[in-house]
Parts: C-alpha cells; structure tokens; sequence
C-alpha cells in the first residue's frame, strides 16, 4: 500500500471540502499505525506549505464515542495555526458538513512528554486553562468512518476558537464546570467537564503517552483541545451558536457562507 | 361523554394503573384503547391514585417536573412539561438502597428546590421561585412506567404519576443566593461509570423555571406549593435505564452529590403489597 498516495488522496479532500468514500472500503489492511502516518504524512505537507503546528486535539474521549467506534481509548490529531479561529466569525468556505463542540482547552509553558506522564506533570507544564469550541468536519461521506478512517482524517478536525480569557489551571474543578450550547436561542446540549474521561486533564495524560510511542511531544505554545464536553451539533448557515462555559463566560459563533 | 361516563371512565383507567403498580405488571398505553384521552382527564386519573394512596397513609412531600427538556417534548409532541406528585414513601436518602418496587427504571441527575415560603398566585417567575426557595439539593429520580415498554404518550404518562418511581436526596442544602443554576454541572454515573452529563441550562433553560412553571399551573388548578415542598426541577441530561444491583451516583460538583444502590429485585408488587396486608383494593 502506498501511504504517500492514500494522504494526498485525504489531502485533496481536505482542501477541496469534498466528500470521499472510507479509506478501510478500498483498503482493508490498513491499520492504526498506517493511519497516523498518513497525518503525520500531511502534517509534513501543510509544514512545508508554511502552515505551523499549534498543538494537538483530541478525540474519542467519551465513553459513549468509544463503544461507538469499538475502541478503549482516545485518538490524536493535529491543529493547525491556519485553521484557528480568531474571532466568532465563521465560513462555511472550506467545509463539507461541520459540526461544533464546546471544550476545555490547555496552553502549555513547559514541554511535555514521557510515557510515565501523570496529571501532576500536566498541571506544572501548563500556563493556562481556556474555554473553547472545536469545528469537526469528516471528510468521509455522512460523517461515516472507522477508527482508521477518523485518525488519517487527522481526527475529524477542521477549526478551532479560544476564548479570550484564559485561566489558571488552580482556577476550578475543571470536571464540575457546566457548559450549554444554545443555537439560535434554543438549549440544544449542556455537559459538564467530566464527560472528558472523567476529567479533561486525563485526555492530556493520555495525548502525552501517545505521543510518547512515536517520538512526539506537547510543546511550548502548544495548544491541545481536550475532547468534545457535550455531543457535536451541526452547523448552518445564519446559525448562531452561544457556547457558555460556567463562571468562566461565553463563546459566541456566527455562521455565515 | 357525560360527567358520569367520564367519571366512571377515569376511575377504571385509575384502577388499572394502580393494579399494574400493584401486580407489578405494566399495562398496555392507555392512549391505545383510549385516543383521546385528554390531559385533564389524565391528571384526574393520576390524583385519584395518589388520593388512595394518601387513604392508606401516605403523603403528599412535594411535586416533580418532567418532560423539560427540548428533546422530551419534540418526542411527546409537547410544547409544555407535566408534573407528578411525590409521596412519602417514595423518599430515599443518600447511601440507601432503593426497596421501591421498580418496574423498568431509569435514573437521572437534577437538582431538588425545597421551599422555605408557599408559591401561590398566577405569573410566578424564576424571581419568585429563587426568592421562595429555602435550599437545593442534588437528586437522583428514578423514573418508572406502569405502561409496557415505556410507550408513552402525554396522557399515558400524566396519569401514571409523570412516569415516576422513586427519589433520592442528597445532604447539602445550597442556598441559591449567587449560584448561577443554569450553569451547573451535573455528572451521573452508574457502577462508576459516567453515562450523562449536562448542566442546569437542560431544563427549560434554568430549572427555576421549572418550578416556576408548576406554580402557576398547580395554581390554576386550585393548588398551591407549600413551604417544605420539596420540587424535583427536571433531568439535566438524558435517562438511563438501571438493574437491580446497579450503584447511582449523582454529583453537581459544590452542590453536592448523592448516591443509591438499586435494590435487588423482590418479590414484586403483589407479595409485597400482600405481606403488608393493607394495600390491594
């Protein structure tokens, strides 16, 4: 199998914004491994286009997503600085079918790294605690895909906004925090924080030791988006999405062309 | 249909909710031979039975709100939530298993308002609710249904009490002077696993609403909240169906947590209902 043409394949569909069949339909033997190296083979490729790395996310964090994928454990994928958002304005350009979650986002002072990587390690390595949402996107016709597929789909992610106040990592139970989703007005989903594994600290503990196995790390400046708090809703145009984080204010999303 | 015939009607679908509770045998939806069975007929059907069961000695400790979330009522066809009342013998606490006779249960995480001052009087707002309201606690229902399967519709459920089982209250009594309710977080678990979470914005967009909402509905039909009513405010998430030997636990982070085991499954209605020799009509 060759992995170069499999990326460029998602590579084009990820530029294009256009749908494409499962990876696993045509290529049956490919495997997990296979599949972060086809990221890893695109994140090269928007790397050498001038993009920057600005941290990672991650996904699968509930448990409801996991038996739902049939897997025991989070998956990793890439943010790009190009992708990021940097007000509550955004495109539908460039995008198949988003959706929004709301997350808890850690900024990180210090690297971090090891495969004996505790929640202790993560709180000394981290500047700051924020508020965020994530746009998903599958570019995997009616967001279908398997484990493999999602992961060399760089884990279904497409943007990503931070709140413009950022917070202590001692600042609150980070697991207690209540958050709501109100679309044009309406309840659409609340959550609290421990719908990440229980504590979105654990969704960095787990990222660091993945990372671990393949040579990588959280570096300075990284950002890593911690995991969907509340189930994904879709996005449409003229959608405004108020995303409030308890006590710790609110992200507010308008969806335009 | 004439007052008598509706009377008489009321009272054998009355009757036939209370022989499913009973027997512990859930019942066919009363909706399916009965159409148009309308909401008032159904509240009068569920206060008959709770009317019996005050003449056996139970009592009246508050009320519950349910179907307040969007999703609950897009699947009855509502546009309003319903209530139910609770009775004293469906009161746990935190740390006890539950011994109610349970048919098909589900469990959910809300918060309990316990009132220091009646609620009377028309156009109650949330104002009205948090100015009346003594303490919150965390809670766990235990949603129930006398009808097979859980095929509910508005009717079905009204008349079967607002589809309740039983109750849990938690210990720490939070005044709600500077909390922002909408926004706290709620988490549920079974057997240590986090099956729900959500937030207090789940229910009608702040669970004072809720209450708020019964007040006035218990008003128009000549009711009124009483100081000491405890008001369970509705699910912050979800549902989740539980077994015998299940362990629940709600927790609202500073609000407080409470936790239950599910009683294994006894001798259902019948012999239980018979031991105590008093109950079957």
């Amino acid at each position: 199998m060759d992995l170069r043409a499999i990326a460029e394949e998602v590579w084009r569909h990820q530029v294009d914004a256009t749908e494409m069949q499962k990876l696993t339909e045509r290529y049956p033997g490919l495997t997990v491994a296979d599949a972060y190296e086809i990221q890893r083979l695109n994140t090269d490729r928007a790397l050498s286009q001038g993009d920057v790395l600005a941290g990672w996310k991650m996904g699968l964090t509930s448990r409801a997503k996991q038996v739902s994928v049939g897997v025991e454990e989070p998956i990793y994928g890439r943010l790009f600085r190009s992708q990021e958002l940097t007000d509550g304005e955004l495109s539908l350009a460039g995008l198949i079918h988003p959706r929004v979650e709301p997350e808890l986002a850690f900024v990180f002072k210090h690297r971090l790294a090891g495969p004996q990587v505790t929640a202790r390690d993560v709180w000394l390595a981290t500047e700051c605690v924020m508020p965020a949402v994530e746009i998903i996107d599958s570019r995997y016709r009616d967001f279908s895909f398997t484990l493999v597929d999602v992961i060399a789909d760089n884990a279904s992610f497409a943007r990503f906004w931070l709140a413009d106040q950022a917070y202590s990592p001692y600042h609150c139970a980070w697991d207690e925090v209540g958050v709501a989703v109100r679309q044009n007005g309406e309840v659409k989903q609340t959550g609290a924080g421990a719908a990440v594994l229980g504590h979105p600290v654990r969704a960095v503990v787990q990222l660091a030791r993945m990372l671990a196995q393949v040579g990588q790390a959280v570096e300075p400046g990284m950002v890593v988006l911690t995991g969907g708090i509340t189930e994904a809703i879709h996005l449409h145009r003229g959608d405004e999405v108020v995303v409030d984080f308890d006590g710790l204010g609110e992200l507010r999303l308008n969806i335009r062309d | 249909m004439s007052d008598a015939k509706l009377d008489a009607l009321t009272e054998t679908l009355a009757d036939a909710l209370w022989e499913a509770e009973q027997y512990g045998r859930p019942i066919a939806p009363l909706t399916a031979e009965h159409p148009d069975l309308t909401q008032e007929q159904a509240y009068q059907i569920q206060i008959r039975n709770i009317e019996r069961k005050r003449t056996y000695g139970d009592e009246v400790v508050g009320y519950k709100v349910g179907l307040t979330s969007r999703p609950m009522q897009e699947m009855l066809g509502v546009h309003q939530p319903d209530f139910g009342h609770l009775l004293r013998s469906m009161r746990y606490g935190t740390g006890q298993v539950v011994d109610f006779p349970l048919l098909q249960p589900r469990v959910e995480a809300e918060l309990a308002f316990v009132l220091r001052s009646d609620l009377d009087g028309r156009d109650v707002t949330v104002q009205d609710v948090l100015a009346a309201t003594e303490y919150v606690l965390p809670a766990i229902e235990i949603i129930d249904s006398r009808i097979a399967d859980w095929r509910i519709q508005l009717a079905d459920t009204i008349a079967d009490n607002a589809s309740s089982g039983c109750f849990a209250l938690g210990d720490t009594a939070t005044p709600v002077t500077g909390r922002n309710l909408a926004g706290v977080g709620g988490v549920l678990r079974v057997n240590g696993e986090i099956v729900q979470t959500g937030a207090g914005a789940a229910v009608l967009g702040h669970p004072a609403q809720a209450v708020a909402w019964l007040a006035n509905t218990l008003t128009s039909l000549g009711t009124t909240m009483r100081a000491g009513d405890v008001v369970l405010s509705g699910a912050i998430s979800a549902a989740v169906p539980v077994r015998p030997g299940d362990r629940v636990s709600v927790s609202f982070g500073r609000l407080g947590r409470v936790n239950i085991t599910i009683g294994e499954p006894q001798a259902a209605g019948l012999a239980r209902v018979e031991a105590k020799g008093d109950v079957l009509p």
